[in-house]
């Protein structure tokens, strides 16, 4: 299954409530690159104590989305497909923060990943809401997660770095959130910087969370 | 005459909004002057045929990608036929000439309002295109896709409709010339306000649930 529940318990430190994070990545990218950064997030959600959940999407166990309305109209909050991608919505909004590893393609996730997005739309409700005079789904939870995007690739463009910044921002708003915390490595060297920005970001906004 | 398709990237396949899109676009079209054929993505899934819908895609004219909007940009399985459509290109070597490749146009329909939320949908499309060497043309986003669909009894120059059906006008147009000057993608949406569009919207949601409307509401993942 690419699917692992891995729990660490973290120590309460200081009143802080627990902090949990979703790591999500693609496993059927074989790049040495994602295997750096994986296991550079690990490290630093270990040293920091925090709680985690960890899945690796194989793109073959787990269905497309297939816009049936099921998970909105027939069985709300949950999707008809009897898959992972079950377990993904319900670890994603059980967490603080959701960390998304993927390759950046076109701009845009790589497939694995986006069928794994696909599959998180039962955490909305199918109404609507006025967000910055724009029309966004209703939240179905009092809270969700940060959205935190790792894309990586040695080959990706400017424009298509643009593209992936703005998609990754629109996700976000989307997923009930102001912004978007995305990084974009573009080669092995980069890996320790990139990770390391990331969760010095994720720490700031966790501590403010906390005030 | 012209060679053209229209890709079916809706996940729902036949009885799709992207298939009312197509069915529009299609009736505006001069087939004595164009060779119109259809795919649908899903299908392709299905029948796993990726190498023989990629050949003929090859040899058309002008390509028309018609999906839906899923979390602001492709639905998944249209993502991955774009990108075995490029690994068919690459592993087979084939060279895509300027004046020779096909021209590509996006054609996507999403659930909100604003038809500009489609945009990075596009811009994924584009950079495709440039990835493997096809001709990207324009794009056209379009909001209030269900709406749409569901009045389709309102005739497609009605006020109502006006500005998509000058969407459409301008892909089949620009089809049928052959035009090469650049364009812009058309973000567009019918003309209904905000608040009534969300009106309506919640209205359609409750009379289509299948349970009661308290449950619509349920949290099903936090205990």
């Amino acid at each position: 299954m690419g699917y692992t529940a891995t729990k660490v318990d973290s120590v309460n430190i200081g009143g802080l409530r627990e902090m949990k994070a979703f790591v999500v990545t693609d496993k059927t990218c074989s790049d040495e690159i994602r295997s750096d950064l994986r296991d550079y997030i690990l490290n630093e959600i270990t040293k920091n104590n925090y709680k985690y959940e960890l899945a690796d999407v194989d793109s073959d166990e787990i269905s497309y989305c297939i816009g049936c309305f099921g998970c909105w109209l027939k069985t709300p909050g949950v999707c008809i497909f009897n898959d992972v991608g079950r377990k993904y919505a319900k670890s994603c909004i059980e967490s603080d923060y959701i960390i998304l590893l993927t390759p950046v393609k076109y701009g845009c996730y790589s497939v694995a990943i986006k069928k794994a997005l696909d599959r998180l739309i039962p955490i909305v409700l199918p109404f609507f809401k006025k967000f910055n005079n724009e029309v966004h789904h209703s939240p179905r939870y009092k809270k969700y997660p940060q959205f935190v995007v790792v894309g990586y690739g040695n080959d990706i463009s400017s424009e298509e770095e643009n593209t992936f910044r703005k998609l990754t921002l629109a996700n976000a708003i989307n997923f009930q959130k102001e912004k978007s915390l995305t990084y974009i490595c573009r080669n092995q060297e980069d890996v320790k910087k990139t990770i390391t920005d990331c969760f010095n970001d994720i720490a700031k906004e966790y501590s403010g969370v906390n005030e | 005459m012209r060679k053209v398709c229209f890709i079916n990237g809706s996940p729902r396949g036949e009885g799709s909004g992207s298939r009312f899109y197509i069915d529009e676009l299609t009736k505006l079209m001069d087939t004595t002057a164009s060779d119109i054929t259809h795919f649908t993505v899903i299908e392709t899934v299905k029948r796993k045929n990726y190498e023989e819908v990629f050949k003929s895609l090859l040899e058309m004219n002008d390509i028309v990608f018609v999906f839906p909007l899923y979390i602001d940009c492709l639905p998944a399985s249209v993502l991955d036929f774009i990108t075995k459509f490029e690994e068919f290109i690459k592993e087979n070597r084939i060279r895509l000439k300027d004046g020779g490749a096909p021209r590509v146009y996006g054609f996507v329909n999403n659930g909100f309002i604003e038809g500009y939320q489609n945009k990075y949908a596009l811009r994924i499309l584009e950079h495709f295109c440039e990835r493997v060497g096809l001709i990207w043309r324009f794009g056209v986003g379009v909001g209030g896709g269900e709406f749409m669909a569901q009045t389709a009894a309102v005739p497609p120059n009605s006020k109502l409709k006006r500005p998509v059906h000058k969407a459409y006008l301008a892909i089949v147009k620009d089809i049928e010339n052959n035009n090469n000057d650049n364009k812009d993608n058309i973000l567009t949406n019918p003309n209904v306000s905000k608040n009534m569009f969300i009106f309506a919207a919640t209205i359609n949601w409750i009379k289509n649930k299948k349970v009661k409307i308290r449950d619509m509401f349920k949290k099903p993942y936090l205990s």
